[in-house]
């Protein structure tokens, strides 16, 4: 194997294992796509089928719904490694937890935000959603969805053995400047205005996130070891 | 000075709204207070029970 | 002014001690309960009295004078329980932890008295209960997030690791709240029909403004108030097994 001392490779190596874990079970990246469908789902059922009021409401929708599951699909990232000790390994080494906790985050949105994008783009069909927008919802939610992730791993840090609503509570108003960009974006989109300036504003919050979100939630994870 | 009170109470019609914030900002801050002496008076009886 | 600064940080350090503080705030609860009656109550009934009746709103926006002072003090508290996690963060001071259990309550219930007085508020000048203007929303979501500390703290059972995870979401908090803010009052512009234009605090005329300056120093007069009543009973609650307690505290 190559040079164990680098920190990349240690990201490698947590990136692989949790990916190749993730996709033994289908559950895993299954059940956030249903999840999806059916909340996008009671929203016309809810509502009427009527497609000026579905069209006009669809990225909100299509937003909360992406919010909903990818943050409910976090819930368990840490429980089994806590549970069997792998998490203890992680603090032990000498490389900075804060890189491998962001592995762990980074498989988590690739194997379930995909889905979620996936789901997205067929309700954006269901939910009558203009079609140049297209691009927009796909770009946005990408972005949108890696932040939920990495807050959502935070929230589950902080109530691992909890129930997930707590988490829930915990997580969902620090989401609201990511669910406010994102129908921003949405909005222009639809508008066929320009949405740049928004696109970068979510990734400065991510750039700022990412490191940040990442070192809160390994203090998050230490303090189950007392 | 009744005369004065009786616009006082009524505020042009608008009385109610006003009094009724001012009641609730009485009855949220009681309870923020009463609630941490009766804790506090609870654990004295617990703890000179115990003795 | 060095002395006064150390004698300042001295008492500060003390009270970082919960003994000392328990002495401190029993000593003083009485006189902290009169100065937060004279200052509030002066204000209050300066404001709601005596102040002037707006041109616009008529006297209604005399609940300006707690409906102000209730969504300052909400923020302020937050920001209290930021830098005590932040304290107890670094510095592992038990007391500061015991701070953000004791403040928390208090300022959600502060930011739910924001939240009825501007409901109640909005009825007769906006016509409807509720209106999702930037202000009201924004206190909303400070809302949920005092819920959301409340909720962690009370779910976890050991108590110091609660503090811990409580002053992580604290700090968190603190640093998203401004974002918060200020996406909510941009989200409001974008969304907000240019025909429908809110009337918000009524322009202040100095006779208007000094009341309500009287009733913000009231109302942190009260919190103080409040606090060190929490506080005290938090701090005996939670080290009632240690002896100073059973020596101070309990009948010998």
């Amino acid at each position: 194997m190559a040079d164990r001392d680098n920190t990349l490779n240690w990201f490698m190596l947590v990136l692989r294992r949790d990916l190749t874990l993730s996709f033994r079970r289908s559950a895993t990246y299954i059940t956030p796509l249903i999840f999806f469908l059916i909340v996008v789902t009671f929203f016309p059922l809810a509502l009427g089928p009527s497609q000026s009021l579905l069209s006009s409401m669809a990225s909100g929708i299509i937003w909360i719904s992406a919010l909903l599951s990818s943050l409910l699909a976090v819930e368990g990232i840490f429980s089994e490694d806590y549970r069997d000790g792998t998490l203890d390994q992680y603090f032990v080494s000498s490389e900075p937890v804060f890189v491998l906790i962001f592995a762990k985050v980074l498989c988590h949105w690739l194997v379930c935000g995909a889905p979620i994008i996936l789901a997205s783009i067929v309700s954006s069909i269901f939910l009558y959603l203009p079609s140049g927008a297209l691009l927009a919802l796909i770009i946005s939610l990408l972005l949108g969805t890696l932040f939920m992730s990495l807050l959502g791993a935070l929230g589950a840090a902080l109530s691992l053995g909890k129930s997930a609503i707590l988490s829930a509570i915990i997580v969902l108003p620090f989401s609201i400047p990511t669910l406010l960009m994102g129908t921003a974006i949405m909005s222009a989109a639809i508008n066929q205005q320009d949405y740049s300036g928004f696109l970068m504003i979510m990734g400065a919050m991510l750039a700022i996130g990412i490191p940040g979100l990442c070192l809160l939630t390994v203090e998050a994870i230490l303090l189950n070891y007392e | 000075m009744l005369d004065s009170l009786q616009i006082l109470f009524l505020m042009d019609g608008k009385g109610p709204y006003i009094w009724s914030c001012l009641l609730i900002f009485m009855v949220i801050t009681s309870v923020n207070i009463i609630i941490p002496i009766i804790r506090l008076n609870k654990i004295y009886r617990e703890g000179n029970l115990e003795e | 002014m060095n002395r006064v600064w150390s004698r300042i940080k001295n008492w500060l350090i003390a009270m970082g001690s919960p003994p000392l503080f328990y002495r401190w705030a029993t000593s003083s609860l009485a006189w902290l309960a009169l100065l937060a009656f004279l200052v509030l109550s002066s204000g209050l009934i300066w404001g709601i009295g005596f102040s002037p009746t707006d041109y616009k709103q008529g006297d209604v926006y005399r609940i300006i004078y707690i409906h102000v002072p209730s969504a300052i003090l909400a923020e302020s508290i937050y920001i209290l329980m930021a830098v005590s996690g932040f304290i107890s963060m670094v510095w592992r001071a038990k007391i500061a932890g015991m701070l953000i259990n004791s403040a928390a309550p208090l300022g959600a219930g502060f930011t739910l008295v924001a939240l009825v007085t501007g409901s109640i508020w909005g009825k007769p000048t906006w016509g409807t209960w509720w209106v999702w203007d930037a202000r009201l929303t924004s206190t909303l979501i400070l809302f949920f997030l005092y819920a959301a500390i409340i909720g962690l703290h009370s779910s976890i059972e050991n108590k110091t690791k609660a503090d811990r995870a409580v002053s992580i979401l604290a700090v968190l908090g603190v640093v998203i709240v401004p974002i918060i803010k200020k996406s909510v009052d941009w989200w409001q512009t974008l969304h907000q029909p240019s025909t429908f234009t809110l009337t918000s605090s009524p322009s202040m005329a100095p006779e208007m403004y000094q009341p309500l300056l009287v009733c913000v120093l009231g109302f942190y007069c009260l919190f103080v108030f409040m606090l060190s009543n929490s506080l005290r009973g938090e701090i005996i609650s939670r080290e009632r097994d240690k002896a100073w307690v059973k020596k101070q505290f309990f009948k010998q």
